[in-house]
C-alpha cells in the first residue's frame, strides 16, 4: 500500500490504516491550536472527536481532509484515498442541490449516470428530493447541514470526516444518520466526528479522541469499556509531568497532562480507574505533590465533562 | 479540469459580482467608441490598458465571490489545494480571453477605425490584450481576501499599483540613473501601452521586447502564487 506523507519527516507504510497522524502540531499566528496530537484511522472503525469548543476539533479534521498543513509531525494516508469531508456549517449557496451535487459529483470524476442515481437516492434518504431545484440561499439550516451531509457522501468515501453532523438536524434525520454510518461502517468505510453529545459516541463509536487546548487527553480504545469503567480525576500541583512518566505504564493509568487553565500555578490532571484511584492518590503524596481536587467520574457522565461542561471549572480539570 | 472551470464560471455568474467588472471595461470600451473613425493602434492601446484594469477588478471580485466553505469542499472533491488554484487561473484566463476578443473584433464589426486595420495589427491587438488582461489578473491572485483581509486595503494596494503600472514609464524618469533598474519590478503597462501605439512605426524587435517582458513578469508572477498558494492552508475563514 503506497503512503503519502504529509510533513515529508516519515515515508513508511501504515499497513491497513487509512491515515495516521504522528505528533502533529498545528500553530496559527503564534497560537498553538494543536499539540503533538497522534491517532490511527483504521478501515470500519467510527471514531468520535471530543472536547470543548476551541480544542482543536475542527482543525484536527480540516488537517485530515488535507486542508491545513501541519506545522510539525507527520501524516501518512493511503494512496489515493477517497474522502468525504462535511465541515461544520454548509453555507447558503445560490445553487440549487442539484446543480451544486452534479457540479461536485462531475470534479470527482463520477459519470453522470452514476452522480444522478447517488444524487436521487441521497436526496430521497434525506428527505430533500422536493428541494431539488430550489436555491439553497433559501434553506433553513437542517436542509443545508443534509445537503453537506449528502455531498460528503456523494463518493463512497474510504475516509468520511463529519464536523458536528447532527448539528442542526431534526430527531428523524439524527437516527437516520446514525443507521447510515453504521451501514458504511459495515462496508469498511472509516469514520472520524466530532461531537458534542455523549448519546451518539455511545451509539457510533468504536474510539474516543479527547482534546482539551489542542491536546490529546485521552485515547479510548473500545467504547463499551469506558462506559462501565467509573473513573477518577485528580488535580495535583509541586509535581512535574516529567517525573511521572512512568506511570503510563501502571495499571489502570488513563491520562495526565497539564492543566494551566484555572489555577493560579501550573497543575497536573490525571485520570485513573476508581478502582485504583487510592493508589494513585498515595503516589502523589508520597512524592511531595499536594491535591488540589479529587473527583469521581461515572463512565458517560465522565464524558460530559469534556464535551459540555456544566461549569467553567468542569473545563478547567482537562 | 473542464467540470471545475465549468463548475466557477457557473458560481461565479450565481453570485453576479462579475456584473460591475464587465459592465466597467464595456461602458468605458463603448465610451472610447462612440465617436468615430478612431486610429487602429492607440485605440487598440486605450482598450488594452482597460482590460488591465478591468481584469485587476474582475480577478478580485471572482476571487472573492466563493464561500471559503464552499472552496473547502470543492478542495476535497478536486483532492488537491494545487488542481484548485490553477482552476481559478484557468477560469480567470478563459474570462480574459473572452474580454480580449470582444473588445479587438468590436470595432472591426462595427467600422469604428479611420482604415483597414490588416492581420498584423490585429494579431499584435489580440496579443496585447490578452497579456496586459492576463496581468491584471495576476496581480489580483496576491490581493485576494485569504491573502489580504480587509477588503479595503486590497482595492487602495490595487488602485496603487495600477496607477504605477500605467505611469511606469513617467515614475522611472524621474529615478535616479543607478535606481533605474527598479522599472523592472514595476508591471510592464506602459512599454506594452507605448509598443502597441507606436507599432505602425517602430520595429518588430521594438514590439517583441516588451511583449516578452510582460509575458516573463506575468509568469513569475503566476509562478510565484502558485508556489505560495499551494502552501497555504484552506481555512473555513
Amino acid at each position: 500500500m503506497g503512503i503519502k506523507t504529509g510533513k515529508g519527516i516519515v515515508e513508511s507504510p501504515a499497513e491497513a490504516a487509512c491515515a495516521e497522524l504522528e505528533a502533529v502540531s498545528k500553530m496559527y499566528t503564534g497560537h498553538m491550536v494543536l499539540q503533538e496530537v497522534s491517532m490511527s484511522i483504521w478501515p470500519g472503525n467510527i471514531t468520535a472527536l471530543i472536547g470543548r469548543n476551541g480544542s482543536g476539533k475542527s482543525t484536527l479534521l480540516s488537517i485530515l481532509a488535507g486542508l491545513v498543513q501541519v506545522t510539525s509531525g507527520a501524516i501518512r494516508r493511503k494512496a489515493d484515498l477517497v474522502i468525504g469531508y462535511a465541515p461544520e456549517a454548509f453555507p447558503g449557496l445560490k445553487f440549487t442541490p442539484e446543480q451544486y451535487l452534479r457540479s461536485m459529483g462531475r470534479i470527482r470524476g463520477l459519470s453522470a449516470r452514476e452522480i444522478e442515481v447517488r444524487m436521487a437516492e441521497l436526496l430521497e434518504l434525506f428527505h430533500l428530493a422536493p428541494f431539488r431545484g430550489q436555491p439553497m440561499n433559501n434553506f433553513s439550516k437542517g436542509m443545508l447541514q443534509k445537503i453537506n451531509l449528502i455531498q460528503s457522501l456523494l463518493v463512497e468515501p474510504e475516509l468520511l470526516l463529519l464536523d458536528e453532523p447532527m448539528s442542526g438536524l431534526d430527531l428523524s434525520a439524527q437516527n437516520m444518520l446514525v443507521q447510515l454510518l453504521r451501514e458504511r461502517k459495515e462496508q469498511g468505510t472509516a469514520v472520524v466526528f466530532s461531537v458534542h453529545e455523549p448519546q451518539w459516541v455511545e451509539a457510533l463509536a468504536d474510539h474516543l479522541h479527547i482534546l482539551q487546548a489542542g491536546r490529546t487527553v485521552r485515547m479510548q480504545q473500545g467504547i463499551q469499556e469506558l462506559s462501565a469503567r467509573p473513573t477518577t480525576y485528580i488535580v495535583f500541583k509541586h509535581l512535574q509531568e516529567e517525573e511521572l512518566c512512568q506511570w503510563r505504564d501502571q495499571p489502570g493509568f488513563l491520562s495526565l497532562q497539564v492543566v494551566t487553565e484555572l489555577h493560579d500555578q501550573p497543575c497536573l490532571g490525571l485520570t485513573v480507574d476508581a478502582a485504583v484511584s487510592d493508589a494513585y492518590l498515595r503516589q502523589v503524596l508520597e512524592r511531595g505533590g499536594s491535591v488540589v481536587s479529587v473527583e469521581p467520574c461515572d463512565g458517560w457522565s465522565g464524558l460530559e465533562l469534556w464535551m459540555n461542561p456544566k461549569t467553567p471549572e468542569g473545563g478547567g480539570k482537562s | 479540469m473542464t467540470s471545475l472551470v465549468v463548475y466557477m464560471l457557473r458560481s461565479y455568474t450565481l453570485s453576479q459580482r462579475y456584473f460591475a467588472p464587465f459592465a466597467g471595461i464595456l461602458i468605458a470600451v463603448l465610451v472610447l467608441y462612440s465617436y468615430t473613425p478612431n486610429p487602429v493602434m492607440n485605440s487598440y492601446a486605450a482598450t488594452a490598458v482597460i482590460l488591465f484594469i478591468g481584469c485587476a477588478c474582475l480577478g478580485l471580485s471572482f476571487l472573492n465571490h466563493e464561500h471559503p466553505v464552499q472552496r473547502q469542499l470543492t478542495t476535497v472533491h478536486l483532492r488537491s489545494i494545487r488542481k484548485y488554484n490553477m482552476g481559478c487561473l484557468l477560469t480567470l484566463g478563459v474570462l480574459a480571453l473572452l474580454l480580449d476578443v470582444l473588445i479587438v473584433v468590436y470595432p472591426l464589426v462595427t467600422g469604428r477605425f479611420d482604415e483597414q486595420a490588416g492581420l498584423y495589427r490585429i494579431m499584435l491587438a489580440l496579443a496585447g490584450h490578452a497579456l496586459l488582461g492576463l496581468l491584471g489578473i495576476a496581480i489580483s491572485l496576491f490581493l485576494q481576501s485569504s491573502m489580504i483581509k480587509k477588503a479595503s486595503h486590497a482595492t487602495g494596494i490595487m488602485l496603487g499599483v495600477i496607477i504605477v503600472s500605467i505611469g511606469g514609464t513617467k515614475i522611472t524618469e524621474f529615478l535616479p540613473g543607478s535606481l533605474t533598474y527598479l522599472r523592472f519590478l514595476l508591471p510592464p503597462v506602459s512599454p506594452v501601452m507605448d509598443a502597441m501605439m507606436n507599432a505602425d512605426v517602430i520595429s518588430g524587435v521594438a514590439v517583441l521586447v516588451p511583449l516578452l517582458h510582460i509575458t516573463i513578469y506575468t509568469a513569475l508572477l503566476i509562478g510565484f502564487y502558485g508556489y505560495r498558494a499551494g502552501k497555504r492552508d484552506m481555512n473555513k475563514n
